[in-house]
């Protein structure tokens, strides 16, 4: 039995401690959360001067059904597979690459922190400046190599391949850390009595390794996804939703729906949705991470 | 045969670590190579790659020569003092709160224990976009848009959960033996208790504190829409140099080196703890 399950004192005093925390968290959580959704059942357009009008379930009904949220929905998902497909992939690529017995690998690790700090607005803008298609380093690189330039961001066919690059830049080095941490929390003994039986590597890491690695995929995967959810920083210095609306994901479709279109009611039922889609995620991330 | 072998899995582990981290240092490298380069340099095809670096644009930022391009607004001191005030209070409270919280949570055992560990959980998972929404309505009602006071709420707000959950496994690891000595030594209050915890705690309680910074100064989204001139903080003031007639790169990155440059300088620091962190205390 773990000793910090040990009961040390009365209950009164856990109260007094959490309470102050647990009531600012109620506060900027439940409070919002609580005048969102009471704001999904009206309808209020806040650039005209007329007050809310009380619709029930239509902003619901609407928004679903509707065709901007089924495209959002639809660009979302789409670049959750693309994240994931390639982020696992390469990310589980990099930390076989760091659990080597190389020296210096320290400093290759601590390279790869870099992205997980740095400001994701700063970000957008630093690949902004790479992505442009005249003056940007991308394509003047690609034309030395002989690739024609592309026009990245400023493309409705290439945008979402775009954001997706930087979202690979920004996050595989976290998935590779993670993924890394699993690695070396393996057991040695399993793997060396399979060489003995004589596994070969290749096998090792099929048979072996994956499977014992499944619960950190199966988080690093819930986590992705729920950022993917919440992803705006960056897309919105990128493309801000665009060309037209091939990146707009769903955050910047709700950001779009309450701070262009000022449709406080609608757009409060779409971020109701979210956080929903959300909540079952996190629900599932933390059965998840009671297995570990 | 295997020393062979040996050698090529080495020198392919090299390269393939090499064409990685290159591929995830360029974007800064390039970043910075362009804050450095004068204005007209900046977006010269082809590039420069060897020029003498100069200052000119981070003093222009500093100084805040943005009217020249026409650019209204707050000057980025200001931005500067408003991100750092919002970010130190902000974390401060925080991990004061989180701390008690947390060790609450882990030496304590109560019914709705689990419960609240877990909700406290999830709401580091909600999307901000929909927090922000009536945020903004709210804040409109109370008079308190455009302040740092708001801002400090929401991202202490912000905060606490995911300090708790750190802190936990911080506090966890920590062997109760030591505070039952103390208790019966006749440690009076749990405050005492919380004297001896804390100092043992502190590199892990430092770490957690770095990390609700770096938070709480990257944030975007938050600060966009709910400030305007006056409580205007960093991330937002550097998407002023997106303008409808074309953007000033050699300023902008300036500005973007000088917001991400000490985040970067406190992840190496504390990078021993940015997977705990990040997965939440999932991977230690």
């Amino acid at each position: 039995m773990k000793s910090s399950t040990k009961v040390l004192i009365k209950i009164t005093p856990a109260i007094r401690l959490i309470g102050p925390a647990f009531l600012f968290l109620l506060l900027t959580t439940l409070v919002p959360f609580l005048y969102a959704l009471r704001l999904s059942f009206y309808w209020w357009d806040l650039s005209s001067l007329s007050a809310p009008v009380f619709v029930g379930w239509e902003n619901y009904a609407k928004i679903i059904f509707s065709r901007a949220f089924m495209e959002s929905f639809r660009i979302t998902m789409l670049f959750v597979v693309g994240v994931l497909f390639s982020q696992l992939l390469l990310g589980f690529g990099v930390a076989l690459l760091l659990n080597r017995d190389v020296k210096g690998v320290q400093v290759f690790q601590s390279i790869l922190i870099v992205p997980m700090v740095i400001t994701p607005v700063v970000v957008g803008l630093c690949w902004k400046i790479m992505f442009e298609p005249t003056y940007g380093i991308i394509n003047y690189l690609l034309r030395q190599v002989g690739i024609p330039p592309r026009g990245w961001i400023t493309t409705e066919a290439e945008a979402f391949l775009s954001i997706l690059l930087v979202d690979l830049w920004l996050w595989t080095p976290f998935t590779a850390l993670v993924i890394l941490a699993g690695l070396r929390s393996l057991s040695k003994d399993v793997l060396e009595s399979s060489s003995i039986d004589g596994c070969s590597s290749l096998q090792q890491l099929w048979y072996i390794v994956i499977p014992l690695l499944k619960p950190i995929i199966l988080i690093v995967t819930l986590l992705r996804v729920i950022d993917c959810i919440k992803n705006f920083d960056y897309i919105f210095t990128l493309t801000k939703g665009g060309p037209g609306r091939s990146t707009e994901l769903l955050s910047i479709f709700i950001w779009r729906l309450a701070f262009r279109r000022f449709w406080m009611g609608y757009a409060s039922a779409g971020a109701i949705l979210i956080l929903v889609l959300v909540i079952i995620l996190s629900r599932l991330f933390i059965r998840q991470l009671k297995t570990i | 045969m295997g020393k062979w072998r040996c050698f090529i899995l080495n020198v392919g582990t090299y390269i393939g670590l090499v064409v990685f981290a290159g591929f995830t240092l360029f974007p800064v490298y390039w970043l910075l190579m362009t804050s450095l380069k004068p204005a007209y340099e900046a977006w010269q095809i082809p590039p420069k790659w060897f020029f003498i670096p100069t200052f000119g644009n981070y003093v222009k930022v500093i100084t805040g020569v943005r009217e020249q391009y026409g650019m209204a607004g707050t000057s980025f001191s200001k931005c500067l003092i408003n991100s750092l005030v919002v970010a130190l209070i902000s974390t401060t409270v925080a991990i004061g709160l989180a701390i008690l919280a947390s060790y609450a949570i882990v030496r304590f055992s109560f019914r709705a224990k689990h419960h609240i560990a877990y909700w406290i959980l999830s709401t580091r998972m909600f999307p901000p976009i929909a927090v922000v929404l009536p945020w903004f309505l709210i804040a409109r009602n109370l008079g308190l848009t455009d302040t740092k006071f708001l801002l400090i709420v929401i991202y202490t707000g912000m905060n606490i959960p995911f300090a708790i959950w750190i802190l936990r496994g911080f506090f966890q690891d920590l062997p109760v033996e030591i505070e039952e000595a103390a208790l019966v030594d006749g440690c009076n209050r749990l405050k005492i208790l919380t004297q001896i915890v804390v100092p043992i705690c502190a590199p892990g309680i430092a770490a957690t504190a770095i990390l609700a910074l770096i938070f709480a100064w990257n944030e975007f989204l938050f600060a966009l829409i709910l400030t305007g001139s006056n409580a205007k903080t960093l991330p937002v003031y550097s998407t002023g140099y997106i303008l409808e007639k074309g953007v000033a790169w050699a300023e902008l990155s300036a500005v973007a080196i000088l917001i991400a440059l000490p985040m970067i300088c406190f992840g190496l620091f504390i990078q021993r703890y940015l997977v705990r962190g990040l997965t939440l205390g999932a991977l230690k």
